[in-house]
């Protein structure tokens, strides 16, 4: 099928990130930088000269990792550690590790202890976002990280470069929104599965490649959708398990929009050009949808949910919570009580590497969208 | 010097009879509800076997977690020391110790002379216990002696997602109803349970030469995938592992005994 | 083992602070709940009431009431793996089930995710509940502990704004003699803590830190009153004589050992006897340590303050390990019991690589236990039992 060619640079990558890496490397002669996503300001790594490689952790088995963080740690946190002990993440130089929650801070005391030899950063993103000291907190702490990397590189801090760094992420993410269109428009060719895909792949290629490999995709491809799609609105952190967007389109559910890192949250705003580089980036960070981790006045933090639930059309919410993620399961009942007040249906499902099987899932989303189905076929 | 060593476990209790170091009688029951009894039974078992009686012992060691019934015992012996003195008696050079039992499982690692250097424990988790691959044994409907055979009969890599027991058994009907072969399901299942129990062990360290334990010792299944997932050329396991505890009760009242 | 006779006062100390809290709303003075390391002084200052939420779940779990409480907020969604804190606060909320005649009903929240990210979850959830401001002082530690400029502003920026918020709910502004006189008063008071923990270093030790888990309660909930510092006089005073006459906790000391984390509540008596009877005396901890250092000074306490957000706080993993090493040497320790507490990621992730790096710098073993600090399901105490026994074998066979 003509249709698998253009997908294939993006499978790759999210495949055998790693490789990609050692590619680029090895033409460039680069520093990779590896960071754990939530808002890490990949612009600033690339403007220093580095590649910017996301590390997942999520889907990752192993032995490993208990020996150094207990196992009452996300997936996400526990694959990054299982990854590094198995010398996996060997290509990378250094580490930047953000500041999302508890287990991100202990995280990178970990990390550092155990690759004392890459360069590691903690990340020190405020949480407060309506308070307006956190703008001139972030300008300094972004400034800090360009510093420090620029050190790690060699190459001397430079506005025009952040500046066109900044300006390739843009289009880049213009892209990605079109993308996520196609969803709505072409879901038959622009699966759930496919556009994540190019999602998760941009995190760990040379943004400039995933750019090019973008304007190969199907665009102009028409085709007849049968399927009865039902949109649904999707918050969470990773994906996870492996698999869950096929689930999605094979049953059905199409994800008109979501909150996830590797998601829609991640491209939904650009940060222009108007002003300091810094500036410009802390701005574009302050305009993001507050994942859990973030703080404002808490029935905001519903309403604001609510708000954005109501805009997207979905039917329904899947709440998509890591196990052992204490920001995601405090949230929850409130938020759903809230979408339950509104009249709109929600699920909430565990994900975990370790325990929660695809079938589980499988039998819990179905019956969800027999429930929230107009027509039910 | 004679002794006896007794294990009160949860599923079985033994007696070993060692005479100057050496193992002349063995007695095994079932512990069932009245562990005194139990212990009785198994003392008993083992002296008619040494051919001797109740009072040529000149010490009684007592462990397993049903050791509070070894009124007799001398001396009371815990389960990690237990099990590092019977892995250096039969190997001199062990220095890491597996013991999987029926509900938890134990890692542990010692020195030359069976001294305690560090441990650790696993009762939370029923995946990295022997009744998991007894759940397990039921629902592939295959006995349970066979599961390891049939397992090192497998050269292919499925995961199962195994942390309860339930999940891994609705995991494995599905793998039934996909048509997977038996073998595969089972080499599977034996994978997992390595998984979890390494898990465990990296928590204190890895030193060879590393010795297993404990009646599940005895299926070749978990020996090959533990001797992989630890990445050692081999995992010792002494004759007779499931009296390695009641052995190592009765070195440890030796010990205390003669000091 | 002789009990420590000041420890009696607790049940009256507590009683009554509960009482007049409960007392203060029907009087319509402003209620405040706090995390446990909250410049406390200001609220003082301002005539309102001071809260812990978190000393309120610990009661219940000292109680033996958290299986009766936490199903109450399980049932409303919030997963047995979120921390026991608030699912006994919650579900106690729900049920009307409290052995402090519940908590009287804020009008502020004020939380610090410095201490940790559950409480700025929890607040957020109060807040909701409540329909009750919440004010985040947001606490972004460094990695390792480098000092930060620009976080100093940002914290103490926060500081100086809460005072405005407070006035506002509390509808009295800030009264500068009151304040510098609380500031006074809680420095006694952590003065007098500081010296209870030193005398832990006597041979034997006077007191055990399960006592003083027990004995926390006036640090925590009444830091900056006179009632805790006359309680802390008392009980220091009678240390003291302890340690002169060579009087232990435990008549028979063998073990010197550490506690790492919070303490198991619900099993705070039986494991103290179990520990006791095996001469294993628990003489120093991190926990009760963190109380040490909360005073502040009079010039400046917005400066101080943001030192102890920004930097005291920071239990970043290098500090910690040369902190246990520093407190081995000065206690004299054999052994180090490493709660891993399911209920606190913020304590217990660094566990593995900590317990590591002290037994390789000292010698010191340290044996993990996995347990909760309120949630019995969690845990079982007999196989805690077994590991400490194996545990305190491991040790015997070292001297």
């Amino acid at each position: 099928m003509n249709g698998e060619h253009a997908w294939k640079p993006f499978r790759e990558t999210v495949d055998a990130p790693m490789e990609r890496a050692r590619a680029w490397k090895e033409q460039t002669g680069g520093k990779v930088i590896g960071h754990l996503l939530p808002d890490v300001p990949e612009e600033i790594i690339h403007a220093a000269g580095a590649l910017p490689t996301a590390v997942e952790g999520a889907g990752t088995q192993g032995t490993q990792a208990q020996a150094h963080i207990p196992g009452y740690t996300c997936s996400h946190a526990m694959g990054a550690i299982e990854q590094g002990m198995r010398h996996d993440l060997d290509i990378l130089d250094g580490m930047i590790i953000p500041y999302v929650c508890d287990t991100t801070r202990n995280l990178f005391h970990i990390w550092n202890h155990c690759f004392p030899n890459k360069s590691n950063e903690f990340l020190r993103l405020p949480k407060r976002l309506d308070y307006p000291g956190a703008a001139e907190y972030l300008k300094a702490e972004f400034s800090r990280l360009a510093d420090s990397l620029c050190n790690i590189t060699g190459r001397p801090r430079d506005d025009e470069d952040l500046a066109a760094s900044i300006a390739l992420y843009d289009r880049s993410r213009a892209a990605l929104r079109n993308a996520y269109r196609k969803q709505r428009e072409q879901p038959a060719v622009w699966t759930s599965e496919r556009v994540q895909t190019l999602f998760k792949s941009a995190a760990k290629a040379p943004r400039e490649d995933h750019l090019r490999w973008m304007e190969a995709l199907p665009w102009d491809e028409q085709s007849q959708d049968a399927m009865q799609r039902v949109p649904i609105y999707v918050r969470g952190k990773v994906w996870d398990p492996p698999g869950i967007l096929d689930l999605f389109d094979k049953i059905g559910l199409l994800v008109v929009e979501d909150e996830m890192t590797t998601g829609y949250r991640g491209v939904a705003t650009d940060a222009g050009s108007d002003g300091d580089p810094i500036d410009v980036l802390v701005r574009r960070h302050l305009s993001l949808t507050p994942y859990t981790g973030y703080h404002q006045q808490p029935d905001k933090l519903v309403s604001g949910f609510l708000e954005r639930v109501q805009g997207s059309g979905a039917q329904g919410v899947i709440f998509l919570n890591p196990k052992f993620c204490e920001a995601a399961g405090f949230d929850t009942p409130d938020f759903q009580k809230a979408l339950e007040n509104a009249g709109i249906p929600s699920l909430v499902l565990e994900s975990s590497s370790r325990g929660v099987s695809l079938e589980q899932i499988r039998v819990r989303v179905e019956a969800f969208r027999e429930m929230i189905a107009e027509d039910l076929p | 010097m004679i002794v006896a060593g007794v294990d009160c476990g949860a599923k079985s209790t033994k007696t070993v009879i060692l005479k100057d170091l050496e193992i002349i009688g063995r007695g095994k029951v079932p512990t069932g509800f009245d562990q005194s009894r139990a212990v009785k039974e198994s003392l008993d078992m083992a002296l008619k076997e040494a051919g001797l009686t109740r009072n040529e012992p000149a010490a009684v060691g007592g462990t397993g977690s049903g050791s509070e019934a070894v009124s007799d015992a001398d001396v009371r012996v815990n389960d990690v020391k237990a099990m590092c003195m019977a892995a250096v008696y039969y190997f001199p050079n062990a220095r890491t110790v597996i013991d999987v039992g029926a509900e938890e499982s134990r890692a542990a690692r010692c020195d030359e002379k069976g001294n305690v250097v560090d441990f650790a424990i696993n009762e939370k988790c029923a995946a990295g216990a022997g009744a998991f691959i007894e759940a397990m044994s039921r629902a592939l409907e295959t006995p349970l002696e066979e599961m390891g055979p049939l397992a090192l009969s497998s050269d292919k890599q499925i995961t199962i997602n195994a942390q309860c027991t339930i999940f891994a058994e609705s995991e494995v009907v599905g793998l039934i109803h996909a048509k997977t072969s038996k073998k595969d399901i089972s080499k599977a299942i034996h994978d997992a349970m390595a998984g979890r129990i390494v898990s465990m062990i990296r928590r204190i360290g890895v030193n060879p030469d590393v010795v297993m334990i404990g009646g599940l010792a005895y299926n070749p299944g978990i020996v090959a995938a533990l001797t992989k997932e630890l990445g050692v050329d081999h995992v010792r396991v002494p004759e007779r592992p499931e009296y390695a505890a009641a052995l190592g009760a009765a070195l440890t009242a030796a010990e205390r005994t003669c000091t | 083992m002789q009990p420590i006779q000041a420890l009696k006062h607790l049940k009256t100390i507590t009683a009554q602070y509960f009482s007049s809290a409960h007392m203060a709303k029907r009087n319509n003075k402003a209620i405040v709940y706090l995390n446990v390391f909250t410049p406390v002084e200001l609220f003082y200052a301002l005539d309102m009431v001071p809260v812990y939420p978190e000393n309120h779940a610990a009661i219940i779990g000292a109680r033996k009431m958290s299986q009766e409480v936490s199903p109450a907020a399980e049932n409303l969604g919030y997963s047995m793996d979120l921390c026991s804190y608030p699912r006994c606060d919650i579900g106690s909320f729900v049920m009307r089930l409290s052995p402090t005649w519940g908590l009287p009903k804020p009008d502020l929240l004020v939380g610090s995710n410095g201490q940790c990210g559950t409480i700025t979850k929890w607040f957020e959830v109060l807040s909701r509940m409540y329909e009750v401001p919440m004010v985040l002082i947001d606490v972004p530690h460094s990695g390792n502990g480098e000092r930060d400029p620009a976080a100093e502003r940002y914290v103490r920026s926060q500081l100086e704004d809460l005072v405005g918020v407070a006035e506002g709910i509390s509808g009295n502004s800030l009264d500068q003699d009151k304040f510098k006189e609380t500031i006074r008063i809680s420095q006694e008071a952590s003065r007098l803590w500081t010296r209870m923990l030193e005398l832990g270093t006597a041979d034997p030790a006077p007191m055990t830190v399960f006592d003083q888990f027990v004995a926390m309660f006036p640090i925590v909930s009444q830091r900056g009153t006179q009632e805790a510092v006359d309680f802390y006089s008392e009980l220091v005073n009678e240390l003291e004589e302890r340690v002169a006459n060579k009087v232990g906790a435990l008549d028979n000391e063998r073990y010197r050992l550490f506690w790492d984390n919070l303490p198991i509540w619900p099993e705070l008596r039986p494991l103290s006897s179990f520990l006791g009877e095996r001469g294993a005396g628990l003489v120093a901890s991190i926990y009760t340590w963190a109380w040490s250092r909360l005073g502040v000074g009079e010039d400046d306490p917005f400066a101080d303050w943001t030192e102890q957000y920004l930097y005291t706080f920071n239990f970043h993993m290098s500090k910690r390990i040369d902190m246990y090493v520093e407190l081995a040497k000065r206690y004299n320790l054999h052994g180090f019991l490493y709660h891993s507490n399911r209920s606190c990621k913020y304590i217990s992730q660094d566990i593995p690589e900590v317990r590591a790096a002290v037994t390789e710098r000292t010698g010191i073993p340290g044996v993990i236990l996995e347990a909760d600090h309120n949630d019995p399901r969690l845990y079982t105490v007999a196989s805690l039992e077994r590991q400490i026994d194996s545990f305190l074998d491991l040790l015997a066979q070292k001297r």
